[in-house]
């Protein structure tokens, strides 16, 4: 594959293209369109993809760190990816397979996220403000000290998920799966928690509203 | 929560629906290590200062007292009054520091819930602080069980510098002492109330917090929560263990709350504009995502606004005179550019060296007629441009609201519907005023941008304003928080 002329800007409609392994680092590939791309195992790291189509790609072992990726990820496949320091804000992730995903230190601020896989998925600390989490599955996931202040988190499974000092107000949890999750002092004032299963929940410290429940 | 417990009391007078005028708590977690530097750092704050405090504390054993026996006498010798409560143990009624006039002793019941409960609380005119805490129970530890090792022991609590907080749960405490000891407990409650009093006087003289020695206090407990963490290091093998990691960000987390809280209390004692540091790091973010800034960036740009106010500690609150240069032009080429004291004390942090920066250039005039180091134009670094107008357009906003009280309530907060007349006008009135000094004093693509930003405030752009959730801040520390901005540009 010529990525000379992907560097360049000249190719822009890539989907489907096959750019395994390949190097395209710290290049500007805003707008390009690699829906259905296969990119594993590709160091994209620093690059820029804004307002990119990467819907149905595979990036699975991509090197992505501190990316741009505002872009179209729907569906796409980013098992054991390098997100880590990515900017992942707005991003469609819907159905986007993130499992053993390295999401250290990213963004995920307003990322629609809907019946997106993060099972057992790092998102220690990481900034979820007002994200779409419907749906998605982040049973056994690390939330501690997660800002999802605002998170729609509506029929998301997070069961034995870790949620200590995450910053849940304003969140919607309505029929959200919280079975054996460790809320210990996480801050739920605001918190939609109609049909919220909390069975087995450690809640010591929890600041709850005791109304919503 | 524990039944009986102090803890639990303060939560219940805190229920969101007891709000009324009140904060909700900001609880978090604590490792054992965490919480002993913190106690110490707290204590040891009164050794060297004639705050003559009453310090009320719980052990949850006996033996734990007897552990600190020694530094209790020299903190005994610089209190009015020490009341230690804990379930006993031998030789607790016998140690030395007990024997002391102003040390009184409360042995609790066995059944006592308090007896599981560790506090410091630490009361004086000039100087408030506690610590709050209960320990994990055995189902709470989850099926990994009580952890065999005390540095995996787990706590989770408060702790808080704010006076109000102290003296109210200072005043449950009492209670519980009454119940054990009603002469003692009427002595000390009647000591409580008379440094209540004296706080209540000084808070309505001033605008900042009383404690004059903040930024003492707080680079104290900086400093020994960075002490326990080099302990950490170097007693344990090379692949630290998972819960060492787990101390160590307990304890990292711990440093940034010290200053959080700080902030907190500057926001709180000044009434005139109480909301200023989670208003200014909402419109600082909002106004760096205009200009389409890099997420890393965008946090920074929070925790700087959230940490704006410190710059204003230990005299470092300086008339700004326009055009007028602190420095003489020669300081400016140094190196080693002049500092705001204020922002000194977060360099105590080396993950909060970039933010300093930030906080220790926003007075800086686009012209070159700033302080502290008469930088001008592109090279004031961008985010101290950006929170010294934002900050500057806050203070015009919440004077209007003042002088209107129409304009209060939602001049940010309404979703997607227009604000008020009144509170539209507190928007423009606030923008004229900083657009009166765009060229001199402000960056004239940032007026641009506020301009823009205020426009859609007006037509119903909403900023969630949310006070920071402190126990909760790691988020806003990235790997960018080391950078040394001024040799970047270099």
């Amino acid at each position: 594959m010529d990525t000379e002329a992907i560097r360049t800007g000249k190719q822009k409609n890539l989907a489907g293209a096959d750019l395994e392994d390949e190097d395209l680092s710290h290049t500007d590939l805003s707008r390009i369109i690699l829906s259905g791309a296969n990119l594993t195992g590709a160091n994209l790291s620093g690059a820029k993809f804004t307002a990119a189509r990467l819907d149905g790609a595979n990036l699975m072992g991509c090197q992505v760190k501190g990316a741009d990726l505002r872009a179209n990820l729907l569906g796409a496949n980013l098992m054991q990816a390098d997100l880590s320091e990515s900017d992942l804000r707005g991003a469609n992730l819907r159905g986007a397979n993130l499992m053993q995903a390295n999401l250290t230190l990213t963004s995920l601020a307003g990322a629609f996220l809907s019946g997106a896989n993060l099972m057992s998925v790092n998102l220690k600390g990481v900034d979820l403000r007002g994200a779409d989490l419907r749906g998605a599955n982040l049973s056994n996931a690390n939330l501690q000290s997660a800002n999802l202040f605002q998170a729609d988190l509506r029929g998301a499974i997070l069961s034995e998920a870790n949620l200590e000092e995450a910053d849940l107000r304003e969140a919607n949890l309505a029929g959200t799966n919280l079975t054996g999750a460790n809320l210990l002092c996480a801050e739920l004032i605001g918190a939609n928690l109609n049909g919220t299963t909390l069975s087995g929940a450690c809640l010591k410290g929890t600041i709850l509203d005791e109304n919503n429940l | 929560m524990l039944e009986g417990s102090i803890l639990k009391s303060l939560r219940d007078a805190h229920q969101p629906e007891n709000l009324a005028g009140k904060r909700s708590l900001n609880f978090g977690v604590y490792y054992k290590n965490t919480l002993v530097a913190l106690c110490h750092a707290l204590e040891d704050a009164i050794l060297g200062q004639d705050y003559s405090p009453l310090m009320i504390t719980a052990f949850q054993q006996g033996k734990w007292y007897l552990e600190e026996a020694e530094r209790y006498a020299d903190l005994a010798a610089r209190s009015q009054q020490v009341v230690i409560m804990a379930a006993p143990d031998s030789g607790f009624a016998e140690h030395p520091t007990s024997q002391r006039a102003n040390v009184a002793l409360v042995e609790l019941d066995a059944a006592d819930t308090v007896a599981q409960e560790w506090h410091l609380i630490i009361v004086s005119s000039r100087y408030t602080a506690m610590v709050l805490c209960q320990e994990l129970s055995e189902e709470d530890y989850g099926v990994a069980g009580v952890p065999a090792a005390d540095l995996d022991r787990k706590f989770y609590g408060l702790w808080t510098f704010e006076p109000s907080l102290v003296i109210e749960t200072s005043a449950l405490a009492i209670a519980h002492v009454q119940r054990y000891n009603p002469e003692l407990g009427q002595q000390v409650a009647a000591r409580l109330d008379a440094i209540a009093a004296q706080i209540q006087q000084q808070d309505a003289l001033s605008e900042l917090p009383t404690a004059d020695h903040l930024g003492d206090i707080v680079s104290r407990v900086v400093d020994y929560l960075q002490h326990s963490q080099q302990s950490l290091t170097h007693s344990l093998p090379e692949h630290s263990s998972l819960e060492a990691v787990g101390l160590d960000y307990n304890l990292v987390s711990n440093e940034l709350q010290a200053f959080l809280r700080i902030a907190q209390l500057i926001d709180q004692t000044d009434l005139s504009n109480p909301m200023a540091a989670a208003e200014v790091a909402s419109l600082a973010e909002s106004l760096g995502q205009l200009l389409d800034l890099p997420a890393w960036q965008l946090h920074r740009l929070r925790l700087a606004g959230l940490l704006h106010r410190i710059a204003q500690l230990q005299g470092a609150a300086m008339e700004i005179t326009p055009g007028v240069s602190r420095y003489g032009d020669d300081d400016t080429i140094a190196p080693s550019c002049p500092l705001v004291p204020g922002t000194q004390i977060l360099r105590t942090m080396n993950r909060l060296k970039a933010i300093a920066t930030i906080l220790n250039h926003q007075s800086e005039w686009w012209n070159g007629m700033g302080y502290p180091a008469g930088l001008a134009g592109d090279e004031i670094p961008l985010e101290s441009r950006i929170l010294g107008l934002v900050s500057c357009f806050q203070h015009h906003l919440a004077a209007g609201r003042r002088s209107n009280p129409d304009a209060a309530p939602d001049v940010i907060t309404p979703p997607t519907e227009a604000p008020s007349p009144a509170a539209a006008a507190a928007l423009a009135a606030a923008l004229s005023a900083c657009q009166a000094q765009e060229g001199d004093r402000w960056d004239p693509k940032l007026i641009e941008a506020l301009a823009l930003l205020v426009n859609g405030l007006q037509q119903g752009l909403s900023l969630s304003i949310a006070v920071p959730k402190i126990a909760a801040g790691m988020w806003m520390l990235d790997s960018h928080a080391e950078e040394d901005l001024l040799a970047a540009k270099i």
